[in-house]
């Protein structure tokens, strides 16, 4: 149900719009001033607006000037009332972008028409809107995995081949480490970064079981690469009991694993165990990562706190935000779930669960949306 | 001596195999789009195919199916195909498999993991 907010400092017209919008199924929200509009605009991000021109504290021209400033606002129809068809207040409303404009006293026809046809319009360029952005994510992710891996490809290969070749030349070795540290903290990034955009912003995929994959097996491997890549290799336990997992789709468990572990050898001091146990019980896949943290641990808990924040885009930019986010996508695409816990000795734990192959074929598991 | 095809449009990922297999007892053979490679196997015995899924004219996952075809036909033997892609999608999994490849590894190439996976098909 749409909700419509009506500013209007004349009392009988302002009852009288909300009475005639509220029988015809419409919710409203009413201000009686510019001021106490753009405040009610702003909180309640109403569908629609309708706007007097003249009234005290703030008049329609500038209530519409600040909204056209608001990035949530962009597209939000906007309807004045005018006393009498004036011209140059008609021409000043829509120059600045209002979508149509009503003439006092006017018909209920004439409002509900005006209302009815700007938000069918709305929805159709929300739609279209929605298309075109997806389109554009389509288009990136293609070209991005083609040229950038094709990039990377050869970065990582030859400053591994350099640092091969120049062991017994320090500065030559040292370069060619960072540039292959480099290339692989790029890597993970954008590989991450297309995966979170398949994940949120493409239609779901089905869970496909292309790949038949040991799922004990790659996560040995993952912890163990993971501890390679930190000088950790002492540090890292893997104990699996028996999982029976010819699993899923493999680049997916590849991630969740991966960002998993990495976490928690990022933020572990090193000399401290970290520990994965996986295992398998009625169709569930779980697994713990557990070990213990470096930080504090109210820092810890509020790093947490933004990882897990599905609404914190600004959490994104952070890689290990980016990565724990994802990890909990996964777990949700496959039916499961991802948790972290903390205790006051900065030990922590993450949990995450999965469907198997079979469960998810079975309980028809809601995938991700 | 192990005779590798590699049909891989894009020079600097045809470095990049050069870096990773190039000794004394493997010879590499580039072509650079799909009837160039399909031409190549076609005159030549090789014991790997190494495929690019994106080339100018074709889809990898179409020259496998020619080959496999080809095979059939001829009574061949199964030649390991191994796709290399920087495409990960299900779709493009799908569609190779289906086409009979072997492995399906995606770029960037982590030289351990192709170097393994060459030598499970090769032994």
């Amino acid at each position: 149900m749409a909700l419509i907010l009506i500013v209007e400092d004349q009392e009988e017209t302002r009852e009288n719009i909300i009475k005639i919008l509220l029988q015809n199924g419409y919710d409203c929200i009413s201000a009686t001033n510019g001021s106490e509009g753009l405040k009610m605009a702003i909180a309640q991000k109403p569908d629609l607006i309708i706007c007097d021109i003249k009234m005290p504290i703030l008049d329609g021209f500038s209530l519409k000037k600040e909204l056209n400033n608001v990035k949530e606002h962009i597209g939000t129809p906007f309807i004045f009332l005018t006393v009498k068809k004036d011209h140059e207040d008609v021409r000043n409303g829509m120059n600045l972008g209002a979508s149509d404009y009503i003439v006092k006293p006017f018909k209920r026809e004439d409002l509900l028409n005006s209302v009815k046809t700007r938000l069918v319009h709305k929805e159709k360029n929300a739609k279209e809107n929605d298309a075109k952005v997806i389109k554009v994510l389509e288009n990136f992710t293609a070209l991005a995995k083609h040229e950038c891996n094709t990039s990377l490809n050869a970065l990582l290969i030859f400053s591994e081949a350099i640092r091969e070749a120049s062991k017994n030349n320090s500065v030559m070795n040292d370069l060619a480490v960072h540039i292959n540290q480099s290339a692989n903290r790029l890597n993970r990034y954008l590989n991450n970064m297309i995966e979170l955009m398949r994940l949120v912003y493409y239609k779901p995929e089905q869970i496909n079981f292309v790949t038949q994959i040991d799922l004990s097996q790659l996560a040995e491997a993952i912890i163990y690469n993971q501890a390679k890549q930190f000088n950790r290799t002492n540090d890292a336990s893997f104990t699996s009991k028996p999982v029976n997992c010819q699993y899923a789709w493999k680049e997916d468990m590849t991630i969740l694993f991966t960002e998993v572990c990495y976490y928690v050898f990022n933020y572990s001091t090193p000399g401290t165990t970290v520990s994965l146990i996986l295992e398998e019980q009625n169709g569930v896949i779980k697994a713990c990562l557990e070990s213990t943290l470096t930080h504090s641990i109210d820092y810890t808990i509020a790093e947490v706190d933004l990882f897990t924040n599905q609404d914190s885009i600004k959490s994104w930019k952070y890689l290990n935000a980016l990565g724990l986010y994802l990890s909990k996508l996964i777990c949700k695409k496959y039916g499961g779930e991802f948790s972290i816990i903390s205790n006051p000795s900065n030990q922590i734990k993450l949990m995450l669960s999965l469907n198997t192959k079979e469960a998810i074929m079975n309980k028809n598991v809601p995938l991700l949306n | 001596m192990t005779k590798v095809l590699i049909i891989e449009d894009d020079i600097v990922n045809c470095i990049v195999y050069k870096a990773i297999l190039i000794d004394d007892n493997t010879k590499l053979d580039f072509a650079y789009d799909g009837k160039d490679g399909i031409n190549k196997y076609l005159h030549n015995n090789y014991d790997l195919l190494l495929l690019d899924m994106g080339l100018p004219d074709m889809e990898g996952h179409l020259i496998a199916s020619a080959i496999r075809e080809f095979e059939n036909k001829d009574s061949k033997p199964s030649l390991p195909i191994i796709v290399v892609s920087a495409d990960n999608s299900m779709e493009k999994q799908a569609k190779a498999f289906e086409a009979g490849v072997d492995r399906y590894l995606t770029k960037p190439i982590n030289k351990n993991q192709l170097m393994t996976t060459i030598k499970e098909l090769l032994h």
